[in-house]
């Protein structure tokens, strides 16, 4: 990974060395690349011809917050709702540590502050040929795409995913503190009966905010080209 | 790497099952592979805890139907997985030279080497199509989170699909089991020979959301799901299950 913000990236309550983000997509991918070994004696098993691109992507969101938890050392917390925000809290200040002994809803919207964390793989560009597994650098669209739950999103670490050499790796970590409301769509509604989650995505005016904040990104895979 | 509780199945041969030609042999050790999987999956990500959660219900009796097709098409060569994205059956039986002949001479582009899928949407040979199910629960679901078994809480077993179509099924029943750290686990399998009748009118959804088209069993498609159980777990829990809902004689 090749560092451009060597500093730090802060955020409401708080702030965390980039080192500490680079770290932790280096064991992501680390782990990416493992958990492809065949693990069945008789049958060869690669869960990447088995996961689809959606479950994938969340799964390296997921898989990147509990790296960044335990890099942090006790300062960021996974969020302990599922439908919580953030994702990562920030208990640096925090006294009472024995989390069961907060409201049910308390995490809902975590008030001491933390990270954001989403994944995007990129959308395809029309009309474009891609193989399952293909690395996707040169087929997606330049303006990346992230989606949330909620338009009020902010401090968020964007993750950039790709394959390289038909593994699933993060090329690109992005981090904006600066989102607003009008630079994510109006969030879609499930409808009655919908097994669908509710969704917004980033407008170009958050793509422009995001594409400011980069981190870090993968050396020799042409991401120089594309940024 | 965890070790698989050892489950045992009872063969059940229920005088009106029809005969599937993947040996029970085989349908053994593909469920003892793919248990052995799922157990195992989460721990190679390093998200032991959160990897079926990540995946969540929505996603989970797909992506184990998928693990299971792989298998059987591995330890059986003569069954290969339908190459199209929106092929049916799942997995083709390619055993008679003629068939086989026709797959590999006219379902895929000469020149691109592509599936196509006028040759395999439907493919005009036999196939099987595999498909997951973890019960249809009596309560809420916000109660039965992943992890948490469900046998003792479901009213039904049924099968979902897109398309009202005469197919051979192989129904996996799974659960999560307690015995193994509530990972999801194989429990039964059904093999039965479905016509479109035995499936209920497609609900297309509502324009405005992306939930796609589906339809499930109707009651004569349960009842001959109820007469063609292969497998089932020696446990007594889903032994008193089956037999109380008239799965099991």
């Amino acid at each position: 990974m090749k560092i451009v913000n060597p500093q730090k990236i802060s955020y409401f309550n708080g702030d965390l060395s980039t080192n500490l983000i680079v770290e932790a997509a280096i064991k992501v991918n680390q782990k990416l690349a493992s958990a492809q070994l065949d693990t069945a004696k008789e049958v060869p098993l690669d869960i990447y011809d088995i996961i689809d691109l959606r479950m994938l992507s969340g799964l390296i969101g997921e898989m990147f917050i509990a790296e960044l938890s335990s890099i942090s050392q006790g300062k960021l917390l996974k969020n302990p709702d599922i439908d919580g925000y953030p994702d990562l809290c920030d208990i640096s200040n925090i006294k009472d540590k024995d989390f069961k002994n907060y409201p049910f809803n308390y995490f809902k919207a975590y008030p001491h502050g933390g990270i954001e964390i989403k994944n995007t793989f990129g959308v395809k560009k029309p009309k474009t040929d891609l193989k399952p597994r293909e690395s996707r650098l040169g087929k997606i669209q330049k303006k990346l795409v992230w989606k949330a739950h909620h338009q009020y999103t902010n401090n968020l670490l964007a993750l950039h995913s790709d394959y390289i050499s038909n593994i699933p790796q993060i090329i690109g970590i992005y981090y904006a503190n600066n989102l607003t409301v009008s630079d994510w769509t109006i969030t879609q509604k499930p409808k009655e009966g919908s097994t669908m989650t509710s969704f917004c995505q980033t407008e170009t005016s958050g793509f422009m905010k995001i594409k400011q904040g980069l981190i870090c990104f993968k050396e020799g895979i042409g991401y120089e080209h594309f940024i | 790497m965890n070790t698989l509780f050892n489950s045992k199945y009872i063969i059940t041969s229920h005088p009106k099952s029809i005969f599937c030609n993947i040996s029970l042999e085989n349908l053994q050790k593909s469920i003892e592979i793919t248990n052995q999987y799922l157990i195992n999956l989460p721990s190679f990500f390093s998200t032991t805890d959160s990897f079926y959660e990540i995946l969540n219900q929505r996603n989970l009796s797909g992506f184990l139907g998928e693990i299971f097709k792989k298998v059987i098409c591995e330890l059986d060569k003569h069954f290969v997985l339908n190459p199209h994205p929106d092929g049916r059956p799942d997995i083709l039986y390619l055993q008679d030279p003629f068939v086989l002949k026709h797959f590999n001479e006219k379902c895929f582009d000469q020149i691109t080497k592509l599936p196509l899928r006028s040759f395999l949407a439907p493919f005009q040979f036999d196939g099987i199509e595999v498909k997951a199910s973890i019960g249809s629960l009596r309560g809420l679901a916000k109660d039965f989170p992943i992890g948490k078994s469900r046998i003792n809480d479901i009213s039904s077993i049924n099968y979902w699909a897109h398309h009202r179509h005469a197919c051979k099924l192989l129904g996996i029943y799974y659960d999560f089991c307690e015995n193994n750290s509530g990972m999801p686990q194989i429990k039964a399998l059904f093999f039965c020979e479905l016509v479109e009748d035995d499936w209920n009118k497609v609900s297309l959804g509502k324009a405005e959301n992306k939930k796609t088209s589906n339809t499930s069993l109707n009651k004569e498609g349960i009842s001959k799901l109820k007469k063609s159980m292969i497998l089932c777990s020696n446990e007594q829990k889903y032994i008193n299950f089956f037999k109380k809902n008239n799965f099991l004689m």
